[in-house]
């Protein structure tokens, strides 16, 4: 937020603020909805605050009060009404999200390299309407989450597009073992080996502060070994691109400066991310080729 | 409390009385109309009720987030019409209430951060003023180049940084953070935009540079730069703050590393850190000047320290204390994806991160001195006492810090003190408050005691907003005291910016 508002208010900290003096949620609202909930502050903040918790739980509130109710009813109309009650029998699903399944050459490439043991199914419904409730802080019937969770409830091995559909299915199927998709052909050194210090590589930034000490160590390998570019900052956070989610939803933040600025300075030739949407917001400002990660698989 | 309750106390008031707002209504619809938008809600005004010390607290009328030196001139304009103080702030990382705003507006400088332009042949880089320093460091070393030196403190802004000094464990060899300026765009107190440097307008850029935000406010700034290198770093360990202080100042004059500086827990483990740009500097040093330090490596330190509590197995628990801070504190100085090949990638991320960490609060209590060479043990050693009287736990941390005497003019008033040649030093004294209770009584009286050493002695203060009002003229007199205090009037005749803080 800070790198687009340049305003103390659009940060935690004013948030916090703010709160102390009395704010309204409709003060804060503004400020509210326009966190990527990215989690780079959760992994800074001195004090181990939850603050990508606490952002969480204010948008509840602010929602329950009316604030921003358009965004409300937007949200609530997307929500889809499937009710596919037909268990998943493979041991192996993948919730590829709408960004992953728009470019099906790619999203074949990921169901064959997460296929090692097991072979890879595609979900129909991958939750994406839920993945948007869960970020925008709205309530998801009982009626749609047993549609979304039936299904899955045999499944071994979940791979999951979005970090905040995986944080909460942690809680609601304690059983599977869940895994970002991105993060998961990170650590292909099939992949990987192809990288070199003329690409970009840019991590999902949701799923990078998730498990950020495990994950820092990961890719400051990476970096180390291959030498290429990653939108790391100095303090070894993420820089977030801003797309997909709640802000492509209803924008408050700019991609394409958040693009543009993890580009600015670099000398790069080629841009491989390891998200379908981060590769779309690249693609889209960038003149560079632009691979998902999965693409290196043939490159 | 009666009024003669304190008598025979001595007591510094630190908050000055609030600005009753006589003409807000009418500044503020005056500013309002020119389209600049101020806050005034109280959430908006509550979020700077405090500064990084917590003990001054006070409201501003309104609030502006600067955005232009336009939009800043017609806003000081307006306020110096209208007699309306404007307090400004960068990070807010003052101690003792100077980017708090008792009344008035409240001017939050983050919001100008950008950086203008990278030069890349000349080494020099321009910035507007509200920038944190990490976040310039971010895009000049995607060019592979850094800034000189900075505050190790990941939200000092460039501006507020200047106006009062700034440290890093480089400024032994390149000077103070105000130093590295250049050239400055300014708003003065009148609301004029001035460009200004040692050659264009310097009599302003003498007094801005170092001074307490008093003579304008930096809106752009074009300061030196260099290309990036990562740290080669070699700690140092002393049980006697003597030697230690003694040692640090004898590798800074003799000009053999690139980095220095001590962090102690209390005056029982004193740590020098000696750092290094290159692989040359770094053999030349230990070929030539490892042997005269008398610090000990890490083991050999730590036996001589548990052969020392051994013998004297009452005071096992300030043993323990020690063994567990060095566990917690040391990854921390050396976290495996801040380091490569044994070096060090960013000595602001990894200090900063280590002292919010291990040092800090939700309150900043670093009363400091700044010194001549001469006065700096004697400093030194009654700060430690001062500290030891107050606290169980506490650091000191020291540098150096270069002068250059061609910025004599830029001195006069600041934090370095007029006896100071070649070098001045700086120590700040840090008690661990950790989850203890202390009123701000306590912890006001335990700075004051700080501050009185300076007095006594003839020191400075420096680094987090520096010189205070209430010791000003005893620091420094009244002569010069005097003299600055005119040129203020002069310059800003409705004495608006930055009220309180010095004069
Ligand atoms: S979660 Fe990300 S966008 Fe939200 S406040 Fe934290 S750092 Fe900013």
């Amino acid at each position: 937020m800070w790198q687009q508002r340049r305003d103390v208010q659009f940060s935690p900290q004013g948030i916090a603020k703010a709160l102390q003096h009395n704010a309204t949620h409709d003060e804060i609202a503004p400020a509210l909805f326009s966190c990527l909930l990215c989690g780079a502050c959760d992994v800074l903040c001195p004090e181990e605050i939850d603050i990508t918790g606490m952002i969480s739980a204010l948008r509840k509130e602010a929602l329950l009060q009316s604030s921003n109710a358009t965004l409300k009813e937007a949200v609530k109309a997307h929500l889809a009404q499937a009710t596919s009650d037909i268990r998943i029998e493979e041991n192996t699903i993948v919730l590829a999200g709408e960004a992953l399944r728009s470019t099906p050459a790619t999203l074949n490439k990921v169901l064959t390299l997460l296929s090692c043991e097991t072979s890879a199914a595609l979900a129909i419904d991958d939750g994406d309407d839920i993945a948007l409730a869960l970020e925008a802080g709205i309530e998801i019937s009982d009626h749609r989450l047993h549609a979304f969770l039936e299904p899955l409830q045999k499944v071994k091995r979940l791979y999951v597009s979005n970090v905040h559909l995986l944080k909460q299915l942690r809680h609601w199927l304690p059983a599977t073992e869940l895994f970002t998709i991105g993060h998961s052909l990170s650590q292909l050194n099939t992949l990987t080996s192809k990288l070199n210090k003329n690409d970009l590589y840019l991590i999902e930034a949701r799923a990078y502060h998730l498990d950020h000490k495990k994950k820092v160590r990961h890719y400051s390998q990476l970096r180390h070994e291959r030498g290429c570019h990653i939108n790391l900052d100095l303090q070894c956070n993420a820089i977030p691109t801003a797309a997909g989610g709640l802000n492509a939803f209803e924008p408050q933040l700019d991609s394409a400066e958040q693009v543009r600025w993890i580009l600015s300075g670099r000398n790069v030739q080629r841009i491989v991310a390891e998200c379908a949407e981060d590769r779309r917001a690249m693609s889209q400002v960038s003149e560079l080729p632009v691979l998902h990660i999965a693409d290196l698989m043939e490159a | 409390m009666g009024p003669d309750a304190l008598q025979g106390i001595p007591r510094q008031q630190t908050n000055p009385k609030r600005w009753q707002g006589e003409q807000w209504q009418t500044f503020a619809t005056a500013l309002q109309q020119t389209g600049i938008e101020l806050r005034v809600t109280q959430s908006n005004t509550g979020t700077y009720v405090t500064d990084a010390g917590g003990l001054a607290h006070g409201m501003p009328h309104g609030v502006v987030i600067a955005r232009s030196a336009t939009q800043v001139a017609a806003l000081i304009q307006l306020a110096q019409y209208h007699h309306v103080p404007v307090t400004t702030r960068g990070g807010g990382l003052t101690t003792e209430g100077e980017s708090v705003a008792f009344g008035g507006v409240l001017l939050d400088m983050t919001g100008m951060s950008r950086v203008r332009h990278i030069d890349k042949e000349a080494l020099t880089v321009r910035t507007e003023g509200g920038i944190f320093w990490h976040l310039l460091a971010e895009a000049l070393r995607r060019e592979g180049l850094d800034y000189l030196s900075a505050p190790l403190n990941l939200t000092s802004s460039v501006g507020g940084t200047i106006g009062v000094g700034g440290i890093d464990v480089n400024s032994s060899k390149l000077g103070c953070s105000a130093d590295q300026a250049i050239s400055l765009q300014v708003v003065t107190p009148i609301g004029e935009i001035v460009e200004c440097s040692d050659q264009e307008n310097s009599e302003l850029f003498q007094r801005v540079i170092l001074g307490y935000g008093q003579f304008g406010i930096i809106t752009e700034a074009t300061l030196r730069i260099r290309p990036y290198t990562p740290l080669r770093m070699h700690y140092f360990y002393y049980s006697s703050l003597r030697v230690a202080v003694e040692d640090l100042m004898r590798i800074d004059r003799a000009q053999c590393c690139d980095y220095s500086g001590i962090l102690t827990m209390m005056d029982k483990a004193i740590t020098l850190l000696v750092a290094f740009d290159s692989d040359e500097r770094e053999d030349e040093f230990l070929r030539q000047h490892r042997k005269i330090l008398r610090g000990y490596g890490e083991l050999p330190f730590a036996l001589r320290t548990a052969a020392y509590y051994t013998l004297r197995p009452w005071r096992v628990k300030e043993a323990l204390y020690l063994y567990q801070r060095k566990r917690q504190l040391f990854p921390d100085l050396q976290p495996t994806h801040h380091m490569q090949k044994g070096q060090m990638l960013d000595r602001t991320v990894v200090f900063s991160r280590a002292v919010w960490k291990h040092w800090g609060g939700r309150q900043m209590v670093i009363p400091d001195l700044a010194c001549s060479i001469d006065k700096f043990i004697e400093a030194v050693e009654r700060g430690n006492a001062v500290c030891k009287k107050y606290f169980p736990h506490y650091t000191l941390y020291c540098v150096g810090i270069k002068l250059r005497e061609e910025h004599r003019p830029h001195y006069e008033l600041s934090c370095f003190p007029p006896d100071a040649t070649g070098w001045a030093y700086g120590c700040e004294f840090e008690p661990m408050l950790g989850d203890d209770n202390y009123s701000r009584d306590q912890l006001q009286s335990f700075k004051n005691a700080i501050y009185d050493i300076g007095v006594d002695l003839g020191t400075s203060y420096y680094r987090f907003g520096g010189m205070m009002k209430g010791y000003i003229r005893r620091a420094l007199g009244d002569e010069v005291v005097n003299k600055h205090l005119a040129m203020k009037r002069q310059a800003d005749p409705a004495m608006i910016l930055n009220r309180n803080v010095i004069f």
